[in-house]
């Protein structure tokens, strides 16, 4: 089995039962992989061959779902692109993994547009009417097609690219194959014990690795997938309106939902007793919110899912009944086919088993990723045989008790997540060091209040600094959460006394002055 | 909500809620578009219940009522009547 397989599959065995929602339309499995059939002859149709990377830039809808099972079909690789993002950072993503055609929709337009006259992209699939200078197959021409069937693959083969900012800012792909992607999928699947009377949230965008649970894990056990759009996501009395109305039962969501969804959800008017399971990870919410949302969703248990998007999940802790106030929620245990070590912070390798309680988490396991895309260097230090297995060093600190239970202690080097993203600080400096007029940029992270945090920075320029055009450029080469809801002017003493610049004491003072100004 | 406490919105949506670069009117849709984020949302709830002196309900904070300016307008213009 392999992800291209994995709905004809359903669609063979239960081809009416409904298994994609959308907003105001619904597709049979049958339906569904129809048209993944049609999308995918739009790609031949094109060029494209197995093994070729494709962009897959869509808001979250069911077109979205279907044109990323549309790609893996015949053995091309999809790379989902940030609806959000700028198009600078689209045109660096899209040069650096050579993808040339674009399945789309109309919402997407301008942006498509953009690509195609910087020449960054020759073919988009999925709009309505043809984008100028482009090779446009559109909606219309895409239903005319006869459908294609999946293609057989290697189990080595890559399938999907996600892709994080790297440390120089420059985007980093992280490549996972249908033998990782279907084992996440099968052990999630059997997890949270999905089956055919499951109906899973869809929320997480497709470039980011959660989605990958109602991308594959839904269709291989037969759960209906039902679509939760952004507008939904930015209204939380909506989200939750269509998490009564489509009876979800399983939702795997960011922190920053959560609390929304609690906050202003209006949950005591909500009936959310279909809900089984709700699984958050990349960050833990505030011990109110689980406590809360346990209390509006009787029949559900909350799970902290812990693995960053280079392994899928590696563990988890499961909550049934609700924190203490200043309770610290472990990372849990290991999920049956990972196996977590501790290693030096410094080591090339994990240290031998029991010998740590505390250190760097390394993960070896079959839902590991099988690279960067085009980083030997960096795949060389990251993925490292030991004791025969290979093994990921996450960069994530971590502490075991006598229990055998995992604890999250923070990052190695500067990486945070705001709003479920991952930001690597001197990535997102770099970025900005770039800008005009810049000499120095400061990041930290504003943790005014769990599960809201923010990027705020520190500019040192030179003489008739413009901080109005600092903020346009700004937004032109960042995704929105990466934006700094905060920008203060510095001056003064910058350097440590070995001359380096002395980034731990500047990102206190840019938080002070954050302070100040409120 | 008047002419002018409308424009103020607008701008103010403009100036310091977008995440793009931009005009506003009052038809722009704020959410499909992505103009408007989920802080955005907050940032303008807030706006309405400090300058105009209206509380509003979480659960009246929905697509229905906020995917525009004219449908906060609305919305705000049913709340009075009520």
């Amino acid at each position: 089995m392999s992800l291209s397989h994995i709905l004809r599959r359903q669609a063979s065995a239960s081809p009416d039962v409904v298994g994609l929602v959308g907003i105001g339309r619904t597709w049979t499995w049958a339906e569904a992989d129809l048209r993944v059939g049609q999308l995918a002859a739009a790609l031949q149709e094109l060029g494209v061959e197995p093994g070729d990377r494709v962009g897959v830039h869509l808001h979250k809808s069911d077109d979205g779902w279907l044109a990323m099972h549309a790609v893996v079909r015949i053995g091309a690789v999809a790379v989902p692109l940030d609806p959000g993002a700028p198009v600078a950072r689209l045109e660096r993503i899209c040069s650096s993994m050579g993808i040339r055609v674009v399945l789309s929709h109309e919402p997407r337009r301008s942006t498509i547009t953009e690509l195609g006259a910087a020449g960054v992209i020759d073919a988009v699939v999925g709009v309505t009417t043809a984008v100028d200078g482009l090779r446009t197959l559109t909606t219309a021409d895409v239903a005319n097609l006869f459908p294609v069937d999946p293609v057989d693959v290697e189990q080595d083969d890559p399938a999907y690219i996600i892709t994080t900012s790297g440390s120089t800012g420059e985007p980093k792909g992280i490549v996972h194959t249908h033998a990782s992607g279907m084992a996440y999928a099968t052990e999630s699947a059997e997890l949270y014990g999905l089956g055919p009377a499951d109906r899973v949230a869809d929320t997480a965008p497709n470039h980011f690795d959660q989605s990958t649970f109602a991308l594959w894990s839904a269709p291989l056990a037969g759960s209906a997938v039902v679509t939760m759009p952004e507008p939904h996501q930015r209204m939380p009395a909506s989200f939750s309106e269509r998490l009564a109305a489509e009876a979800i039962t399983v939702w795997y969501g960011v922190p920053f939902l959560l609390q929304q969804l609690v906050v202003r959800g209006d949950l005591e008017n909500r009936d959310l007793s279909a809900l089984r399971w709700v699984k958050f990870g990349g960050e833990v919410p505030p011990p109110w919110v689980i406590a809360e949302m346990l209390a509006h969703a009787p029949n559900a248990t909350m799970a902290n899912i812990y693995g960053p998007a280079e392994c899928n999940q590696c563990s988890f802790h499961h909550l049934v009944v609700a924190p203490l106030p200043g309770e610290v929620i472990p990372i849990g245990v290991a999920t049956p086919s990972a196996t977590m070590r501790l290693g030096a912070p410094d080591a090339g390798t994990p240290s031998p088993e029991g010998e740590r309680t505390e250190g760097e988490i390394w993960v070896s396991g079959p839902t590991v990723m099988e690279g960067y895309h085009g980083m030997p260097e960096t795949n060389a230090e990251r993925l490292v045989e030991f004791e025969g297995r290979r093994w990921y060093r996450t960069g994530d600190l971590g502490r075991v008790d006598a229990a055998g239970v995992w604890w999250f202690l923070g990052r190695v080097d500067h990486q945070v997540k705001v709003r479920g993203h991952r930001i690597e600080l001197e990535g997102l400096e770099a970025e900005l060091e770039a800008l005009d007029g810049v000499e120095h940029v400061i990041a930290a992270v504003d943790r005014r209040s769990a599960g809201e945090d923010s990027v705020v920075v520190g500019v040192f320029a030179g003489e008739g600094f413009d901080l109005d055009g600092f903020r346009t450029a700004a937004r032109a080469v960042l995704p929105a959460y990466a934006l700094p809801t905060h920008i203060a002017t510095m001056s003064g003493k910058k350097f440590t006394g070995s001359g380096k610049l002395d980034r731990g004491a500047l990102r206190e003072e840019v938080l002070a002055s954050v302070e100040t100004e409120r | 909500m008047n002419e002018m406490k409308t424009q103020e919105l607008i701008t103010f949506i403009r100036d310091e809620v977008a995440v793009m670069d931009g005009e506003v009117a009052s038809d722009t849709d704020l959410l499909l578009s992505g103009l408007v984020d989920s802080l955005g949302v907050i940032r303008i709830t807030q706006w309405i219940e400090d300058e105009l002196e209206v509380d509003v309900p979480p659960g009246d904070v929905t697509l229905e009522n906020f995917q525009t300016v004219d449908r906060i307008v609305e919305y705000l213009s049913g709340r009075n009547a009520a």
